[in-house]
């Protein structure tokens, strides 16, 4: 019993040994390298625990058919869906970034649509998306003491007009590191009177540019 | 023996554990410039060419996946596009190309990197011979495939993408101009506690200029309350706008915002370059507006308000009272059997009345012969 004992407590010994990591061998050791990699400017939906939200969609109310224009709204961005920017490399000088949201075509059930950006008769006539960053929620998520929500400022609510992206969030020209989300977008969509009733998407594109 | 094989579990542990921690970290799909320019930092970020009609240039771009497995990553060309505040944007791939969109060719239209990793994708850049003097904006975008929306869910269905602004200047007559548009100061429609200043920066030349904001909001007295910084971007022939958010005074009151607008004017100095002390400095006119005191300090200043108007009436009160003594009431000498409570319950009017109007003091003793002032009979 004693002699296997021994054996468990080698093999145990010798594999922790092994896959120690190199930040307790730093203690004895004067040639430890480390290598933290310096990751990229990104945008994408997290979780509360910062997992990726796979194929992150967002619902606006349920509205019925009718006669007249009438509105649906919806929220982008919430406690399990948050919208994260990462900036994570500080060693690219003079860093800025901005945020902005841009649909890429029409809302549509499959055979009938409505577009997303005409502001003839208060988007009544065609439909109008208003998006609005200010009525939103910026965190910033991360240890130092630099990043904080303050480095951000938010767009102001805006009808989608043409192919003109709505700002969302800006950052200034810094070395900053930062990661953070902004939740609680609000989206109110402008249908028009006698849209056949339907299940509709519209796609859009969050596009975080480093410039 | 115990022992031994408890320490040595235990260090099994200790060295299995970071591994599975440090998996869940989020670092995404994105890029940089792979060749920055040893004179210019701001190219180790975006893209920064000096390119004369008619020439060509090839570049790389590095494109890093940060994630725990390979990813596919395509990549494009777009257009420079304004956001609706004014910012840089990339114009979406559906789009046509009519500028720096159409001058980029990649050598590949998508990447697989595998996981922890990256690869550098060329391109050339060619300038056509129409190209008018200034700034041109494009970008090169970044789309990890495995994160597109799926559209069979319905409502809002997103896809993301990292981009790098790529700015090309065509040499010639550079004009390095701001000026400020108008700038609002009002209350967040959403959070009565912030106050929003958005002013509006108007870049009249044919660069984009970082340009340094500054916005001060002092009190009607002068005392400076609160400050913003940043440097932001402002493309050529443009005006961009930010909300600079402060919260709501405690003490409330009248405000002004005054921003400022400093940027280098250099000519010969290209984006993100800074050769010489030569800025510039421009002030907007100033946005006023009042802000309402916060509850407590609205009851503070009731109080004190209420404190001060009832100082004022007794001051007013007394003051009156002297001049009616002065105007109206007639010396009387004081007679033997005289005394402050019988001349006053003579003339109608309260003892102590008649003391303050007469300075007397206690004991109130009058001694014949003394004059003082008393107020008319009554019919």
């Amino acid at each position: 019993m004693k002699r296997l004992s021994k054996i468990i407590a080698a093999i145990a010994l010798v594999a922790g040994v092994t896959f120690i990591p190199t930040s307790v061998f730093a203690q004895v050791s004067s040639d430890v390298t480390q290598e933290i990699e310096a990751g990229t400017l990104s945008t994408a939906i997290l979780d509360a625990s910062r997992v990726v939200v796979p194929s992150p969609s967002f619902t606006m109310s349920t509205t019925g058919f009718s006669f007249d224009c009438q509105t649906s709204t919806g929220t982008l961005g919430s406690g399990t869906q948050r919208l994260y920017v990462i900036n994570p490399d500080a060693t690219l000088a003079g860093q800025s970034w901005n945020l902005s949201l841009a649909a890429t075509g029409d809302w549509t059930d499959g055979g009938n649509s409505y577009t997303y950006n005409d502001g003839a008769n208060a988007g009544c006539d065609n439909g109008q998306l208003t998006v609005n960053p200010s009525a939103g929620t910026v965190t910033a998520d991360c240890a130092s003491t630099a990043c904080t929500s303050a480095v951000v400022t938010r767009g102001s609510s805006t009808p989608m007009s043409g192919a003109t992206p709505v700002n969302i969030l800006t950052s200034t020209v810094g070395d900053t590191l930062w990661r953070g989300y902004i939740t609680g977008i609000s989206l109110s969509q402008a249908i028009p009177g006698e849209t056949p009733a339907g299940n509709y998407t519209l796609p859009v594109t969050l596009t975080v540019v480093a410039s | 023996m115990k022992k031994i094989l408890l320490y040595s579990l235990f260090i099994l542990t200790l060295a299995l554990t970071p591994s599975i921690a440090s998996a869940n970290e989020y670092a995404g799909v994105g890029g940089r410039p792979a060749n920055p320019r040893e004179d210019n930092p701001r190219s180790e970020s975006i893209f920064i060419y000096e390119l004369a009609p008619g020439e060509t240039f090839s570049d790389g771009v590095q494109v890093f996946n940060n994630t725990d497995s390979a990813r596919t990553v395509r990549i494009g060309a777009v257009d420079g596009a304004l956001s609706s505040s004014g910012s840089f944007a990339c114009a979406q791939e559906k789009e046509p190309k009519i500028g720096v969109g159409s001058w980029i060719t990649l050598s590949q239209n998508s990447v697989e990197v595998p996981a922890r990793s990256d690869r550098t994708v060329d391109f050339t850049i060619t300038v056509p011979q129409s190209a008018s003097v200034g700034e041109q904006g494009g970008c090169i975008t970044m789309q990890d495939t495995a994160a597109e929306g799926n559209e069979e869910q319905g409502g809002i269905v997103l896809t993301f993408r990292s981009a790098i602004r790529v700015a090309v200047t065509i040499p010639g007559d550079i004009v390095k101009e701001i000026s400020f548009g108008p700038i609002t100061f009002k209350q967040s429609e959403n959070d009565v506690s912030l106050y929003i200043a958005t002013p509006s920066v108007l870049n009249n030349g044919n660069v984009s200029l970082d340009t340094d904001i500054t916005t001060n909001i002092v009190s009607f007295l002068g005392i400076p309350v609160a400050q913003v910084e940043g440097t932001y971007p402002v493309l050529p022939a443009s005006t961009a706008s930010w909300n600079f958010e402060f919260d709501a005074p405690f003490w409330g009151g009248f405000y002004r915002a005054d921003v400022t607008a400093s940027y280098n004017s250099n000519v010969e100095d290209s984006l993100g370059q800074e050769s010489s002390d030569q800025r510039q400095t421009v002030s907007s006119s100033s946005a006023y507006i009042f802000i309402p005191p916060a509850p407590l300090a609205a009851a503070a200043q009731i109080a004190v308000l209420a404190l001060i108007i009832a100082g004022i009436t007794l001051l007013v009160r007394n003051l009156r009272h002297k001049r009616v003594v002065a105007k109206k009431w007639h010396t009387y000498t004081v007679k033997e059997g005289d005394s402050v409570q019988k001349i006053a319950k003579a003339r109608h009017i309260s003892w102590k009345k008649l003391a303050t109007a007469n300075k007397l003091k206690a004991p109130y003793h009058l001694e014949p012969g003394h004059k003082i002032k008393i107020p008319p009979a009554k019919d």
